[in-house]
C-alpha cells in the first residue's frame, strides 16, 4: 500500500510531507524512541505520541516511511520545520494510538 | 577498601553477596564493530549511557566503547568511521555467577564506571553500571517515605507524603497511598480518579524536576484540596509549561515514561480551581481542588 | 470479551492473575507514557504497553484499570509481579510487538471507548 493511499483512506493530516509515494507494509507503534531505534524498520509507519525534536532525528536515523502523531496532538512549528528540512512525513490523526494501529492493521499494514 | 566495608556494614553481608544479575542493566542493543560512531553518539544520547559492550554478530564480547572513546572520534571529526577504529580491547568483565561485593572491588580496583557480564560462552548479557549499582544500594537502603495524617480543624483530614526528587523506584508510590487513603472514604469514583491524575503528575513532576517536595491532600464535606510544593529550578515561563507537549525533561527521563509535557495541562483538566506559582531557584507550588459530586457525611 | 480469550488471541504468558475467566474486558488503551495512561478516556480498560516497571502497575491502579499486556516479551521481574499481586492486578506478556497486539484486539472488536 502506498503512503499516499494510507493517508487517504484514514483520513491523516499532512503537517510534514516526505516522499508520499513510497510502498508501506508495516506499522510500528511506540513512544519510548530507543525501542523504535533498535526495532523499528525500514518503511515503517510510526505511531506515537511524542512531539519532540528528537523524532525527527530517530525517524531519519531509522528511515521511517513516516511518523504518525496520534491523538490529535499539537506539534510545534520547530519541529515541523525540522522535518521538512530532513524530508521526513509527519501526519497526524484524531484517533489514539490503540485505535489507528487496529485501523491500519485491518487495512492489512502488518 | 573503604567504599566496601562501609557498605557492609550497613547493609548487611547477605544483599552484597547477591548475583550481579540484580543491577545489571538488561536490553543493552546489540553494537557490532561495523556500527558507526555516529549511531554510538544517538544511542548514548537517547539511553544516556555513558558506555557499551561491543560483541560479534553472535553476542560475544570484543571489547567496549565508551564515552571517552567517544570524545576522540568526535575531536577527529570522525563520527562516519566503524566502531571498531575507536573501542577498546581487551576488557574486564563479570560473569553471570559473580556477587555484588565482587563487581564493587573490580570498579573500584580499576576505576571501571562499568563492567559487560557474560554468560559462561563469553556472550553478553547485560552491563553492571556503575550508577545501576549504586541505585540497588540506595534502594536497600530503603529510602522510605514519611506519611503523616492529621486532622486539622474538625469534619478535615489532611495526609501529607513526602517526595524525593529523582527517586524513580518509588515514583507513584505517594499517590498511590493518597488514593487507598481516600478509598475509605466514601468518594465518587469519579472525583476519587480525577483526584488521583492529579496527585500522580504533581508527584512526578516533583520527582522529574525538584530536589525534594510534598504531596498534601485534605478533604472536608464538599471538597478535596490538592498541594504540592517543592524546593527546586521552578520554572521561568509558566505558560509555556502550560502547553501540551513542552517538555525541559532529559531524554533518559523520558525514556522511563515520564516526562511527556502533559503533566501540568492534565492536572488544569481535571481541577475545579487550578493555580501555580513558581519562582525560578526558590520551587513550585500547584495548588487544585475537586469539587466533590457526592457531599461526604 | 473475557481475559482468557484474549491471553488466547495473542498467545500471552499469564504472569499474576487468579481468575481470569471471571474478568471481562470492553476497552482498551495503548500506551508507553505515563501521562498517556492517565489519559485514557475510561476506567476499566485493559492497558498495553512495553514497559515493564512497576511505575506503569502504579500508574494503571491509579486510573482503575483491569489489567496489563506487556508486550514484546519484555522480561517481567519480581518486583513489577509483586506489585501486581499485591494491588491484585493481572499482568499477561506476549512476545507480539505493541502494534500487532493492539492490530488483533481491535480485529476482534475491542474498541478504547
Amino acid at each position: 500500500m502506498l503512503l499516499r493511499e494510507v493517508i487517504d483512506s484514514l483520513n491523516l493530516q499532512v503537517i510534514s510531507e516526505g516522499n508520499l509515494e513510497v510502498e508501506v507494509r508495516s506499522g510500528i507503534v511506540s513512544d519510548l524512541l530507543s525501542y523504535v531505534m533498535g526495532n523499528a524498520k525500514e518503511g515503517d509507519l510510526w505511531l506515537t505520541i511524542q512531539t519532540h525534536m528528537n523524532v525527527v532525528a530517530v525517524a531519519s536515523l531509522c528511515k521511517v516511511a513516516a511518523v504518525i502523531v496520534t491523538s490529535n496532538l499539537e506539534v510545534n512549528e520547530e519541529v515541523i520545520d525540522k522535518a521538512q528540512e530532513e524530508g521526513i512525513t509527519i501526519l497526524k490523526s484524531s484517533l489514539p494510538s490503540y485505535e489507528l494501529s487496529g485501523s491500519l492493521y485491518l487495512s492489512g499494514i502488518r | 577498601m573503604t567504599m566496601d566495608s562501609e557498605v557492609t556494614n550497613k547493609l548487611g553481608p547477605d544483599i552484597l553477596s547477591y548475583s550481579v544479575e540484580k543491577v545489571m542493566v538488561r536490553n543493552i542493543p546489540q553494537v557490532t564493530p561495523y556500527w558507526q560512531m555516529r549511531h554510538i553518539k544517538e544511542l548514548m544520547r537517547i539511553r544516556r549511557l555513558d558506555g557499551v559492550p561491543v560483541t560479534d554478530d553472535e553476542g560475544h564480547l570484543l571489547g567496549i566503547i565508551s564515552i571517552s572513546d567517544l570524545i576522540i572520534c568526535i575531536e577527529n571529526k570522525d563520527l562516519e568511521a566503524p566502531v571498531s577504529k575507536y573501542m577498546t580491547t581487551p576488557v574486564k568483565c563479570l560473569i553471570l555467577s559473580k556477587t555484588l561485593i565482587e563487581a564493587l572491588r573490580e570498579m573500584n580496583r580499576f576505576k571501571y564506571g562499568r563492567l559487560p557480564v557474560v554468560d559462561e560462552e563469553f556472550k553478553v548479557i547485560g552491563v553492571v553500571y556503575w550508577w545501576s549499582l549504586f541505585a540497588f544500594l540506595q534502594e536497600a537502603l530503603d529510602t522510605s517515605m514519611v506519611v503523616k495524617k492529621t486532622i486539622p480543624s474538625e469534619g478535615v483530614i489532611s495526609y501529607t507524603y513526602q517526595v524525593l526528587g529523582r527517586d524513580f523506584v518509588h515514583a507513584g508510590n505517594a499517590s498511590l497511598q493518597m488514593r487507598k487513603s481516600l478509598q475509605q472514604l466514601s468518594i465518587d469514583p469519579k472525583d476519587l480518579r480525577r483526584t488521583g491524575i492529579i496527585a500522580y503528575e504533581a508527584e512526578m513532576n516533583i520527582i522529574i524536576h525538584a530536589d525534594k517536595g510534598f504531596l498534601q491532600v485534605k478533604i472536608n464535606s464538599e471538597k478535596i484540596e490538592v498541594t504540592a510544593e517543592d524546593k527546586g529550578p521552578g520554572i521561568s515561563d509558566v505558560s509555556l509549561a502550560m502547553q501540551e507537549g513542552f517538555t525541559t525533561a532529559p531524554d533518559y527521563i523520558r525514556e522511563m515514561g515520564f516526562g511527556a509535557g502533559m503533566g501540568l495541562p492534565n492536572i488544569k483538566r481535571n481541577s475545579d480551581i487550578f493555580q501555580i506559582d513558581s519562582r525560578v531557584g526558590v520551587g513550585t507550588k500547584v495548588y487544585s481542588v475537586v469539587n466533590l459530586i457526592r457531599r461526604l457525611k | 470479551m473475557k481475559l482468557n480469550y484474549i491471553v488466547n488471541l495473542i498467545k500471552g504468558r499469564i504472569c499474576v492473575c487468579q481468575h481470569l475467566e471471571s474478568i471481562e474486558i470492553d476497552k482498551a488503551w495503548a500506551a508507553d507514557l505515563m501521562s498517556d495512561v492517565l489519559a485514557s478516556p475510561t476506567e476499566e480498560a485493559l492497558l498495553i504497553t512495553s514497559l515493564a516497571t512497576p511505575q506503569i502497575v502504579r500508574t494503571a491502579e491509579m486510573v482503575g484499570m483491569v489489567g496489563i499486556i506487556i508486550v514484546s516479551g519484555k522480561k517481567t521481574d519480581d518486583t513489577i509481579l509483586n506489585l501486581a499481586e499485591e494491588l491484585d492486578i493481572p499482568i499477561v506478556s506476549t512476545d507480539l510487538s505493541l502494534f500487532e497486539t493492539c492490530g488483533i484486539l481491535y480485529d476482534h472488536g475491542l474498541r478504547s471507548n
